[in-house]
C-alpha cells in the first residue's frame, strides 16, 4: 500500500499546482474577459465533468497514442498518464470554482485600485486574489480530492501497474480482485479520512468567507 | 482662473450619445443633471476606466487622452481620484490599510505616518483597525475620502457618494469636503442630481442633459438670479425663496419673503438669505386632523396646478397666495386618488426642512460652504 500511497501523493503534488494555475487561469479568463466564443469554451471545459470516465479515458488514450509527439514522449501507461488522467476530470471543478470566485470580486474595487495608481498586476495580487482566495481554496480542495480519487480515467490511460501507475483507488480495486479485503479496507479508510478532512476544510473556509466579507 | 482640466469627450454607448465639454479650474465644480443623463459615464471616461473613441483630455498640462494623436493614458497613470457611489472600500483591509493603499506609492517610507495623518484629518484615528463592515456609513465615506486624497490626485471626482445618507450626515460631510478642499487645494468635480448639493457644495456648476453638457455657471450668480434662466429652469426642482431671516422678541427665528413667512428652528444667523425646501420634505395635511404644534405656523393651502407621475413619486405644482410650491410624495395610492389638478390641498413645511444660505457671506464670490447654516435635525 505504501507504494500506491506514494504514487497517489506524487500525482497530487504535480496536479495541485497544475489545477491552481490552469483552473485558476481559465476561470479568471471566463469571469473577467469578454471574448468571442467564451460560452463555447465554458461549455467545452465543463464537459470532462459530465462525461463518463471511460469516454474521457478513451479519448485521452487515443490522443496519447496517436498524436506524434505525445506518443514519442511515452506518456501512455506511465506515470505522466496517471497525472493527466487524474487532472482532466478534476479540472472543471477548479475552473467552475475560480470563475465564480473571480466573478464575485466587485469590479469597482479593482477600478478603485487602478485609480489609486496601482498597475493591473498589482491590483490582481492585492485586491482580486485576496478577495477571491477563499472560494479559490474551496475549489482547490474539492478538485484535489477528485484528482486523488480518480479511478476510471487513470485505469484507461495509465493502466494498473503496481509501483508505476497504481494509485490508491486502483490499489483498492486490485486488492478486492485478489480478495485481500483487509488491505482494501485500510486504503479505503485512508481515502475516506482525506475526503472528510477536505470537506471540513471547505466548510471552514466557506463559513469564514461569510463572516468577514458579508 | 486657469483651466486645470480641459476635456472633450465624444462617445456612443448603444443609442446613447455622450458629448461632453468641461473646463475646470481649482475650485469645486458640480456636474449636475437628472439620472441617466450621463454623469457617471463622464467620470469613468475622465478616469480612464472607459475607452473613449474620440476626444481629448488634458489635466494640469498633461495630455491624458488624445484620440487623434493615439494617446490614451491608462487609469493608474492619470492621477485622477474617483470616489465611487458605493465607495469601493477594500473589505479585506482595515481603515488604515485602505488609506495606506492610497499612499504607499506616493509616500514611500513615510507611508504609514501619512496614512495615520489622513485618518486623523477625517477624525477616524481611533478606528484605524476596523474593517469597512465595522464602520458606519459616514465613517466609511471619510475613509474613502482619506484614501482618495492620500494618493495625492491632481483632481478628485466624486460620484454622488453622499446620496445614500440622511440629511444631517450629508450636511456634515459636505462641509467636511469643503474643508478638505480648502486645505489641500485639490480641485474637485462632484456629480449629483440634487439641487441642494449644488447650493451647498459648489463654486461652479456644469449642466448635463441627455449626454450633452449644456453650459456652466458660477453658483453665486445662479442663486442671485443672474444665471441663464434656461439653465436655472432645467434644474427646475426645489422651492427657492429669497428673503430675510429675523428673530422676534422671544428669540424665535423665522424667514420672511415677499409673500410669506416660515418659522425656523436652531438657526443662529440673521439677514438676507435664500431659503431652500426640498419638495419631498413638504408634508401633506388632512384638514380634519389636528396639526403638530411645530408645523402649525408653517401651513399653507393652495390649488393643484399640475400633477406629474415620475417613477414611484408624484410631483405636484401647487399655487398658493404665498407663491408657487413643488411637492413630491411617494406614490402610496391614497395620494394618487386625491391629487387632481384644480383640487385644494393643505400642506406644511417642517422647520428643520428649511435650508438657508445667507447672502451676506456670498458677496464677492466667497465660497458658499461657510455660509450654509446647519439646520440640525
Amino acid at each position: 500500500m505504501e507504494r500506491a500511497l506514494i504514487i497517489s501523493l506524487k500525482v497530487l503534488a504535480i496536479d495541485m499546482p497544475l489545477l491552481a494555475l490552469l483552473g485558476g487561469g481559465l476561470g479568471w479568463l471566463l469571469a473577467k474577459r469578454d471574448f468571442r466564443g467564451r460560452e463555447l469554451v465554458s461549455l467545452l471545459v465543463q464537459l470532462p465533468m459530465i462525461l463518463p470516465p471511460s469516454v474521457l479515458g478513451l479519448y485521452l488514450l487515443f490522443a496519447l497514442g496517436r498524436i506524434g509527439f505525445l506518443r514519442e514522449a511515452g506518456f501512455l501507461f506511465a506515470f505522466p498518464a496517471a497525472v493527466l488522467g487524474a487532472l482532466l476530470p478534476s479540472l472543471p471543478i477548479m475552473i467552475q470554482a475560480s470563475r465564480a470566485a473571480f466573478a464575485g470580486v466587485n469590479r469597482e474595487l479593482e477600478e478603485a485600485a487602478l485609480t489609486l495608481g496601482r498597475r493591473p498586476w498589482e491590483v490582481f495580487l492585492r485586491v482580486t486574489l485576496p478577495l477571491a482566495r477563499r472560494t479559490l481554496l474551496v475549489g482547490l480542495a474539492l478538485s484535489s480530492a477528485r484528482a486523488l480519487g480518480d479511478f476510471g480515467v487513470t485505469l484507461m490511460v495509465a493502466g494498473n501497474i503496481p509501483g508505476r501507475t497504481q494509485t490508491l483507488p486502483l490499489y483498492i480495486y486490485g486488492q478486492v480482485e485478489s480478495l485481500n479485503f483487509a488491505r482494501a479496507h485500510m486504503a479505503a479508510l485512508l481515502l475516506v479520512g482525506v475526503g472528510i478532512a477536505s470537506l471540513c476544510l471547505v466548510r471552514r473556509l466557506e463559513s469564514g468567507a461569510h463572516e468577514r466579507l458579508a | 482662473m486657469n483651466d486645470l482640466l480641459d476635456a472633450h469627450i465624444n462617445e456612443s454607448i448603444g443609442d446613447f450619445h455622450l458629448d461632453v465639454s468641461l473646463r475646470h479650474g481649482r475650485e469645486i465644480g458640480v456636474l449636475f443633471g437628472p439620472s441617466g443623463s450621463g454623469k457617471s459615464v463622464t467620470l469613468r471616461c475622465l478616469a480612464g476606466l472607459r475607452n473613449v473613441r474620440s476626444g481629448r483630455i488634458s489635466l494640469a498640462g498633461r495630455v491624458l487622452l488624445d484620440s487623434d494623436a493615439g494617446i490614451c493614458e491608462p487609469p493608474h497613470r492619470r492621477k485622477m481620484g474617483l470616489l465611487f457611489q458605493d465607495l469601493a472600500l477594500f473589505p479585506h483591509l482595515t481603515a488604515l490599510e485602505n488609506v495606506l493603499f492610497g499612499c504607499e506609492r506616493t509616500g514611500k517610507g513615510r507611508a504609514k505616518s501619512i496614512a495615520r495623518e489622513w485618518l486623523a484629518r477625517v477624525r477616524l484615528e481611533s478606528l484605524e483597525d476596523r474593517y469597512p463592515s465595522q464602520l458606519s456609513g459616514g465613517q466609511r465615506q471619510r475613509v474613502a475620502l482619506a484614501r482618495a486624497l492620500a494618493n495625492e490626485p491632481e483632481m478628485l471626482m466624486l460620484d454622488e457618494p453622499f446620496s445614500a445618507l440622511d440629511g444631517p450626515l450629508r450636511r456634515n460631510l459636505r462641509r467636511e469636503l469643503r474643508k478638505l478642499h480648502a486645505e489641500t487645494g485639490v480641485p474637485i468635480l462632484y456629480v449629483t442630481h440634487q439641487v441642494e448639493d449644488i447650493c451647498a457644495l459648489g463654486d461652479k456648476v456644469f449642466f448635463i442633459e441627455n449626454g450633452k453638457t449644456t453650459g456652466s455657471n458660477r453658483i453665486s450668480d445662479l442663486i442671485r438670479g443672474r444665471g441663464r434662466v434656461d439653465l436655472w429652469k432645467m434644474m427646475g426642482w426645489g422651492n427657492i425663496f429669497e428673503g430675510n431671516v429675523r428673530f422676534n422678541k422671544e428669540g424665535v427665528s423665522s424667514f420672511h419673503w415677499a409673500s410669506g413667512e416660515l418659522s425656523l428652528k436652531d438657526v443662529s444667523g440673521s439677514g438676507p438669505a435664500i431659503a431652500f425646501v426640498r419638495p419631498d420634505r413638504v408634508r401633506f395635511l388632512d384638514p380634519r386632523m389636528p396639526v403638530d404644534s411645530e408645523l402649525s405656523r408653517n401651513t399653507f393651502s393652495g390649488k393643484i396646478e399640475e400633477v406629474l407621475l415620475d417613477g414611484g413619486a408624484i410631483r405636484l405644482h401647487v399655487r398658493t397666495p404665498c407663491g408657487h410650491w413643488q411637492i413630491e410624495q411617494r406614490e402610496t395610492g391614497s395620494h394618487a386618488e386625491v391629487s387632481r389638478p384644480g383640487q385644494e390641498v393643505h400642506f406644511a413645511i417642517p422647520p428643520r426642512a428649511v435650508e438657508l444660505i445667507f447672502l451676506e457671506e456670498m458677496k464677492g464670490d466667497v465660497s458658499l460652504g461657510s455660509s450654509i447654516v446647519e439646520v440640525r435635525a
